[in-house]
């Protein structure tokens, strides 16, 4: 292959991806109000089709510098781009009835979603600062429009501005923290500067660069809800129409950890014991916070948000432990989150009904028995999220705390098998809503309305986190060849 | 051996699975169907469990033991952290299993009249809990052990939090929380070991198998801290004194079916886990913490027994029963002796036999005038005689009557405590309970069957039905058989039993001086008892 097809071949998902939205929103203005199904039915076929091109090259063997040094070539952006286009396929089917049932815009939602991927794509296969930096920006902007969805409702708009706000915010610390690594280095790609850093040991000690490098963690921390940067995660979860919800709880933390592992690994080998100590004090913080507020919570989509929290910490442990195992527990971590935490969005998506109304743990009372096409999925969706054996989320915490076990951090450990106690108490609480309490006037559940799509993808979520339980074998080879490339 | 070319074990494991299944295909409304469905795989579950011991001796199956484990199975599973899929019985595990097939059919058996609503799902749990109970008697790779021992916790939590009496939130989710806690704690051990013996033999060669474990010989130091971390995820189970507030709620909460399983499953996988797992893996914590289990050990005797005298609600009082019954279960596992380990096992049977069987006889009468208090009834023998016997029966099996059961577990935990000159007070102070036992039990009996008959609606009750004395059938047979016959089932126990004495022999030996100085052991008549012991078995 020569070096000009390698550079289209390597970017090619996102081409496909951007090609499509462009279509999307060129065709959506002449569709009638009927079918206007069809843009979502294009978005779908664009992330398939981008979906085999990522399948069809593959670069198992090598990491290659593409695109003027911009973007990486190798088997880690292949997976991870993998892992985004299905979150992006979950999140269009579970969209597809929901847009219409809330009387939404099916055109604009595609093409910002599938924008919304290639921000997140760029985050993980790129190899220069200033890629990574329009990657999270593009993410950023369509989750903000994403948040605030709903036009008329007050509660999508208040999410959508403090996520603006907020992310805007974050999105300068992080600007700032680059431009203090350029001004130090001279330039912004990632070999680049880890050159620069490993031959002029002068500037290892100065505190100047330490605050770069904060600024850049702070702003990751913040996509990633790491407290003490994440106060907006369940005021934004609750507000934001509940797909989004779904999505903003996967997307963007998979997309944030894709990028923060390749520059902690690729810029910051030589400062490991700094950061190391920082994520720590992030990690029990996370852990802690995420799943104490979460057993107060009545909302189910803001108890899900705290939850959401406290996995991000859980997956801090595979940094912290730094070694192959701990980075490919993370990559297959976020495997399993997607499909555990999308499944259980999913299926909240379909309970609430139209208005989203029905979204406390109250609602839930007695739909048990009555629906176990979906509520036998949602509770083995929240026993992974629990961590209990033979699905996909005990699998990766095992490796998670394993990883940090073998690396002697045995207080972290502890304190994140206590959390994840805490947090068994708050998942099977709305297992205990569903199958054993009965609703506060006898016969009066909620009435349910789904659409066979819709079920048909919480029944592929419960297959997968099923499947990973028992079989995570495969997955975790591939994340551990995917891994190498970091060069830990 | 292989059934239709499954092997035998994933054949009596997954077996349930099939008629859960089957149930899941059945639509709701055809009640009938889902029982007899859930009647027939629990029987043909015990059946096909039968060839287990049937060929026990056959030669193709003694050559094809590997490490004393027969029928074994062994394939990769995860192989990125070297997890194996490893099944395999010894004599200790070849009881529980049948203890399991027997006593989860008889369970289906006895919920048929006493669950009304949402039958489907009840006999689905019921199906899903005894694949996983079984797992846990099968594993020998301490992941695939992990994996079933916390499995079978949900299917259990819905049984008591469905299916349960007015309290049952609570007691489900105390349960859940309650064992959760514990068996974390192990999981952490396990890891700490998987890496322990990574560090020793290289990453390629990392396995959880137990065998391998077994070989290591960690140090002290070490097993110490793995040995507390086991110990309080088994303890819980068990439940050991101050474990133990669980398991009342949990028991007065739960289904009679579920009592039944709970008492008579559940608990085993904690004696059996320190059987299998901490007494083989962690030899000098286990001499070193001797005296300290065996206190807990004669407290929960003593306490349970106490606490089961002062109570009003018959299932709460075989609820603590069991807190003092398996208090000497441990005892004897504890004293670390042939006669004591055996005991111990053949006591957990027991238990399961005779609590079982309390806990359906309860149910019988609660399902006829729905109160379990001692109070309200009184005279029961007049109008049920066929109920007085069989409940006269297991209390006497209960108790330790000679003859039945409960004296030969008694009797050999006693036997093997007191062979132990340095355990000899622990002996002479669980002896008490076996006392106890007899009064709380008798007093029990005494109050419900005799006396006068004065309550209109005890006049009413009727006696047992054909299905409810067949229930029965099968555990009093058990009762006289392993009352009459111990040696039975006592010569599957001689072989696996002594593989762990060997190691605490050589121990103790080792430990000679620091034996005899701090715990005062008589080691040579200790070994003179053994070996009599031995051969007084053959």
């Amino acid at each position: 292959m020569s070096t000009k097809s390698l550079i289209y071949v390597s970017f090619l998902p996102e081409i496909i991806l951007g090609a499509f939205a462009l279509l999307i929103m060129c065709v959506d203005p002449f569709l009638k109000k009927r079918e206007k199904v069809f843009s979502t039915i294009i978005s779908i076929f664009a992330i398939v089709v981008a979906f085999i091109s990522n399948l069809l090259f593959l670069s198992r063997d090598a990491s290659l510098i593409t695109f003027n040094g911009m973007i990486y070539f190798d088997f880690y952006s292949n997976l991870l781009r993998g892992l985004f286009l299905l979150i992006g396929f979950l999140v269009s089917l579970f969209a597809f009835k929901y847009i219409e049932r809330e009387d939404l815009f099916p055109g604009e939602f595609s093409s910002l979603l599938l924008f919304a991927l290639i921000g997140m794509d760029l985050m993980a296969i790129s190899a220069n600062l200033i890629m990574t930096f329009i990657g999270l920006e593009i993410l950023s902007m369509s989750t903000y429009i994403l948040a605030g969805f709903k036009r008329k409702n007050l509660k999508s708009n208040e999410s959508a501005l403090k996520y603006f706000i907020l992310g805007g915010v974050s999105s300068a610390i992080l600007l700032y923290g680059i431009s203090f690594l350029y001004g130090f280095t001279g330039t912004l790609s990632y070999r680049g500067i880890a050159n620069v850093l490993s031959k002029g040991s002068g500037f290892i000690g100065s505190p100047l660069l330490f605050l770069g490098m904060g600024m850049i963690l702070v702003g990751f921390g913040f996509k990633i809800a790491l407290a003490p940067f994440h106060v907006w995660t369940p005021d934004v979860y609750e507000g934001a129409p509940t797909v989004v919800s779904g999505f903003m709880s996967v997307g963007p933390k998979a997309a944030g950890y894709a990028a923060l592992l390749r520059i902690v690994f690729q810029i910051f080998p030589f400062t490991l014991p700094l950061w190391r100590e920082l994520f720590v004090y992030s990690a029990i913080l996370t852990m802690l916070i995420g799943n104490l507020g979460a057993i107060i919570q009545k909302n189910v989509k803001r108890l899900l948000g705290y939850s959401s929290i406290a996995h991000a910490g859980y997956m801090l442990l595979g940094i912290i432990a730094a070694d192959v195992m701990g980075m490919s527990g993370i990559i297959f971590y976020l495997f399993a989150y997607l499909f555990m935490n999308l499944g259980a969005f999913g299926v909240i998506s379909i309970f609430e009904g139209k208005g989203e109304k029905f979204v406390t743990i109250d609602d839930y009372r007695g739909i048990g028995f009555k629906y176990p096409q979906l509520t036998f999925p949602l509770s083995i969706f929240l026993l992974s999220l629990a961590g209990i054996p033979l699905t996909a989320g005990f699998v990766g915490k095992f490796v998670l705390f394993g990883a940090a076990l073998m690396e002697n951090h045995m207080g972290l450990v502890l304190i994140a098998i206590l959390a994840s106690l805490i947090s068994v108490y708050y998942y099977l609480k709305v297992i205990v809503y569903m199958f054993m309490k009965s609703p506060i006037i006898e016969g009066e559940e909620i009435e349910v309305r789904y659409s066979g799509v819709a079920l048909f993808s919480v029944l592929v979520c419960a297959f997968f986190v099923l499947y990973l339980g028992l079989f995570p074998s495969y997955l975790l080879n591939l994340s551990k060849e995917a891994v190498v490339f970091l060069g830990i | 051996m292989e059934i239709l070319g499954v092997p035998i074990l994933n054949a009596v494991t997954y077996f349930p699975l099939i008629g859960f299944l089957v149930i899941l295909l059945i639509p709701k409304s055809k009640e009938t169907l889902i029982k007899i469905v859930a009647n027939v795989t629990g029987f043909i579950g015990f059946l096909i469990s039968l060839p287990l011991i049937i060929n026990w001796y056959k030669p193709e199956v003694v050559n094809g033991m590997k490490n004393g484990m027969r029928y074994v199975i062994d394939v990769p599973w995860i192989r990125t952290i070297g997890a194996r899929y490893q099944f395999g019985i010894d004599g200790i595990s070849l009881l529980l299993v049948l203890l399991t097939t027997l006593l989860g059919f008889i369970a289906i058996l006895s919920s048929w009249s006493a669950i009304k609503d949402r039958v489907k799902e009840y006999y689905a749990y019921m199906l899903l809990l005894q694949t996983g109970m079984l797992g846990v008697f099968m594993a020998t790779d301490l992941f695939l052990f992990y994996v079933f021992w916390e499995v079978m916790l949900v299917p259990m939590y819905f049984l008591i939090g469905v299916w349960g009496g007015p309290r049952k939130l609570y007691a489900a989710i105390k349960f859940f929380l309650y064992t959760l806690a514990g068996s974390v704690l192990m999981l952490l051990a396990i890891i700490a070991l998987y890496f322990k013996y990574i560090s020793i033999y290289g990453w390629e060669h990392r396995t959880f198998s137990l065998f391998k474990f077994m070989q290591v010989g960690f140090d002290p130091q070490f097993q110490w801290w793995a040995f507390l971390a086991f110990f309080i995820g088994f303890a819980i189970k068990v439940p050991m004194f101050p474990f133990h507030t669980w398991l009342p709620d949990a028991h007065v909460e739960a289904p009679t079916a579920g009592s039944v399983i709970l008492a008579g499953v559940l608990l085993k996988m904690g004696t059996y886990g320190f059987v299998r797992f901490s007494l083989p893996l962690f030899p000098d914590a286990m001499i070193k913490f001797t005296p300290l289990l065996m206190t807990l050990c004669v407290i929960g005797i003593i306490y349970g027994a106490l606490v089961a005298m002062m109570q009003a609600d018959m299932k709460k009082l075989v609820a603590y029963s069991s807190v003092s019954h398996l208090g000497m279960t441990m005892l004897g596992v504890f004293a670390l002796t042939q006669v004591g380990i055996q005991g111990g096992v053949i006591q957990m049977i027991n238990h399961g036999i005779s609590t079982g069987a309390l806990f359906l006889i309860v149910g019988i009468v609660y399902e006829r005038r729905h109160t379990r208090l001692i109070k309200e009834y009184g005279g029961l023998s007049h109008n049920m005689p066929l109920y007085a016997t069989i409940f006269l029966i297991m209390t006497l099996s209960s108790i330790g009557l000679p003859g039945l059961n409960g004296f030969i577990g008694e009797f050999m935990i006693l036997q093997g405590t007191f062979a132990r000159h340095d355990l000899r007070v622990y002996a002479i102070l669980a002896a008490s309970g076996v006392i106890l036992g007899a009064a709380y039990m008798l007093w029990l009996y005494q109050r419900v069957m005799f006396g006068k008959l004065e309550k209109e609606e005890n006049k009413k009750m009727k006696d047992l039905n054909l299905r409810e004395v067949f229930t029965f059938v099968p555990l009093i047979i058990l009762a006289v058989w392993i009352g009459i016959y111990p040696s039975f089932w006592l010569k599957y126990l001689k072989a696996p039993v002594k593989k762990i004495t060997d190691i605490y022999q050589k121990k103790m030996v080792e430990k000679k001086v620091e034996l005899n100085s701090k715990l005062k052991v008589d080691y040579k008549g200790m070994k003179r008892i053994i070996n009599n012991n031995n051969m007084s078995e053959e």
